[in-house]
């Protein structure tokens, strides 16, 4: 099968003055339509690096990136196929919102991007109104600000304000890390259930292996900048073959591989 | 009996804006020596109120409603303020989760800990340094000498927590209060600094009180664990009870909750509604509005936190249902 998105060798190189920082070194991966890929690694790992080269934000110095076939970028030219196919959740809802905006006018700014005519089909109020309690938010919402949330309703906010150009990819950077246990066993559930529903690809960033081994079909293990093992999820969880790996796996605290009775 | 703290009943309310809010009510749980208790709960539920409490730290708005904090069968609580700060420091050490704000950013390593030898104990400065140094080593930090001439700032998360241990450690203690000490640090070096606590633990006596949200945590080094819900303590006994046979619908919902044990594709166990408003508490038990297994009587009385059926001496449930499993 086609892949959706195919990284081949990319590399990234940050500069200032003589100093030279390599932040990723030949990363090679590709997602299937449909498929959530993860990838893992400390901090420092160069993951969220490769998130942004995807986005647009930051262009690679070596290497291409293919979506849908067709290359993201020109030298350091990026070029979009359709404005808002890509779209990203954040970490932390509390620095990705801008304060001064009310909830309505942060969830609909992306579709500044888009042509007018999509521009107010994709804004109708019908439209919003669906879109958020889609999410779990309510309409009188729409008109607050963002320090009125809790941390599990901001990221609603901001999985709202990614889905509203009805995008097919979305990078999702440690998305509930920031959250408690149970305010993000509510966000992942939401989710799988918008994955489904919108046939969603995700690439999901985290350093957190629990949630990638629940979340993901395939991953890669980052370390230092390189990918040290790919693969699908359940075979790396199961048999890890690169050191690195094994010593993530055998930090992990060991509550997952208890019984425990939980039935309620 | 080895019976290091032991807390009462503990109550604490803030007021801001003229009202009253109860942050902890009836707060019992208490701490051997040498022993490793989690305190387990999600953000607002009183964990780092009660740590706070025990230190002697609360901000000026709060105040303690009721109860006794016992160490070493000293209320800390009626203890004059000289005497708390005495203790504090030297037997009573501490670990926040942000090691940056626990160092002074413009003095090297070294002398921050020489500083701190001295105030507790009576050597010379050159003594100190020496101390200081060994107590780098303490903590596995691999060139001691090297890093006791560093700053703050040159140092990664994962080497500023230890020197912020080995700063704690090193009157040493005979309590070590950690709040979420592990939260910013990578797996691998969480890894580290947990089996450092454990060790400390197991050589020098130390009882370390090991507040985190995190049940995987827990499960890796706690002997025992205090879950707390809203400014109360729902559910208590070894990590063995808690976390494998848990009894309380809380404590239930928050292991169901987690990705460890969830099958891939299958939704996780999410717990409907928000904690409680704590300004207008409910009469009955807190978790009721948000319990599955909720029946009248918890909506009216409020349970008490007692010996769950079974065997065990150990396991104390709040919860009208849970007692009896």
């Amino acid at each position: 099968m086609k892949p959706l998105l195919e990284l081949s060798e990319i590399s990234k190189e940050y500069r200032k003055g003589r100093q030279r920082f390599q932040a990723v070194t030949d990363v090679s991966f590709s997602i299937a339509r449909g498929e959530t890929f993860g990838l893992i690694g400390e901090s420092g790992s160069g993951k969220s690096t490769v998130g942004k080269m995807i986005l647009g934000l930051e262009p690679p110095t070596a290497g291409t990136i293919r979506y849908d076939g067709k290359p993201l970028w020109n030298g350091t030219r990026f070029s979009r196929l359709r404005p808002g196919e890509l779209q990203i959740v954040f970490q932390d809802p509390q620095s990705s919102l801008d304060p001064r905006m009310r909830v309505e006018q942060i969830i609909t700014e992306p579709l500044l991007a888009l042509p007018e005519a999509e521009r107010r089909e994709k804004g109708s109020a019908e439209r919003l109104r669906q879109l958020i309690a889609r999410v779990g938010l309510k309409p009188e919402h729409l008109n607050r600000f963002p320090h009125e949330f809790s941390g599990g309703q901001r990221q609603r906010i901001a999985i709202a304000r990614a889905l509203i150009t009805d995008p097919s990819f979305v990078v999702l950077d440690e998305p509930t890390s920031a959250l408690d246990v149970s305010v993000q066993a509510n966000v992942l559930n939401l989710l799988q259930e918008l994955k489904r529903e919108r046939n969603l690809t995700y690439l999901f960033i985290s350093h957190n292996m629990s949630v990638i081994r629940y979340m993901c079909d395939r991953m890669a293990v980052m370390q230092k900048g390189r990918i040290v093992e790919t693969g699908s999820a359940a075979e790396i969880f199961a048999r890890p073959t690169h050191p690195y790996t094994r010593t993530l796996l055998s930090s992990l605290p060991i509550l997952s591989t208890k019984k425990v009775d939980t039935h309620v | 009996m080895n019976m290091l703290l032991e807390i009462k009943n503990l109550s604490v309310s803030f007021s801001s804006m003229q009202e009253k809010i109860l942050a902890l009510r009836n707060v019992s749980f208490s701490i051997q020596k040498g022993e490793i208790v989690g305190i387990v709960g999600e953000s607002g539920s009183g964990k780092s109120v009660t740590a706070l409490s025990i230190l002697g730290l609360l901000e000026k708005n709060a105040t303690i409603e009721s109860g006794s904090i016992f160490y070493k069968g000293t209320d800390l609580i009626t203890l004059e303020r000289k005497a708390l700060q005495s203790l504090r420091g030297k037997e009573i050490g501490m670990v926040f989760q942000e090691p940056m704000t626990a160092l002074h950013p413009t003095m090297r390593i070294g002398a921050q800990l020489a500083e701190v030898i001295r105030r507790h104990r009576r050597v010379s400065w050159r003594e100190a340094r020496r101390l200081a140094v060994e107590s780098l080593a303490e903590v596995h930090i691999r060139d001691p000498e090297l890093v006791a001439r560093k700053y703050p700032f040159e140092l990664s998360g994962g080497m500023r927590q230890r020197v912020v241990i080995a700063l704690a450690m090193s009157s040493p203690p005979e309590l070590l209060i950690a709040d979420e000490p592990t939260t910013a640090l990578d797996v691998t070096i969480q890894h580290e600094i947990l089996k450092l606590m454990q060790e400390l633990a197991i050589h020098r006596g130390t009882a370390v009180m090991l507040i985190t949200h995190d049940l995987g945590v827990v499960s890796q080094v706690c002997r025992r664990v205090v879950v707390m819900y809203a400014g109360e303590v729902v559910e208590t006994g070894t990590t063995d009870e808690v976390l494998r046979h848990p009894r309380h619908p809380y404590t239930r919902a928050l292991i169901g909750a987690l990705p460890d044990l969830a099958e891939p594709g299958q939704p996780l166990m999410a717990i409907p509604g928000d904690p409680p408003d704590l300004r207008r508490r409910p009469p009955g038990c807190a978790f009721a509005p948000r319990c599955s297994r909720a029946l009248p009587v918890c909506f009216e009385d409020h349970p008490l936190l007692e010996l769950a059926a079974g065997e065990s001496f150990t396991h104390y449930v709040s919860c009208w249902g849970g007692k009896t499993g």
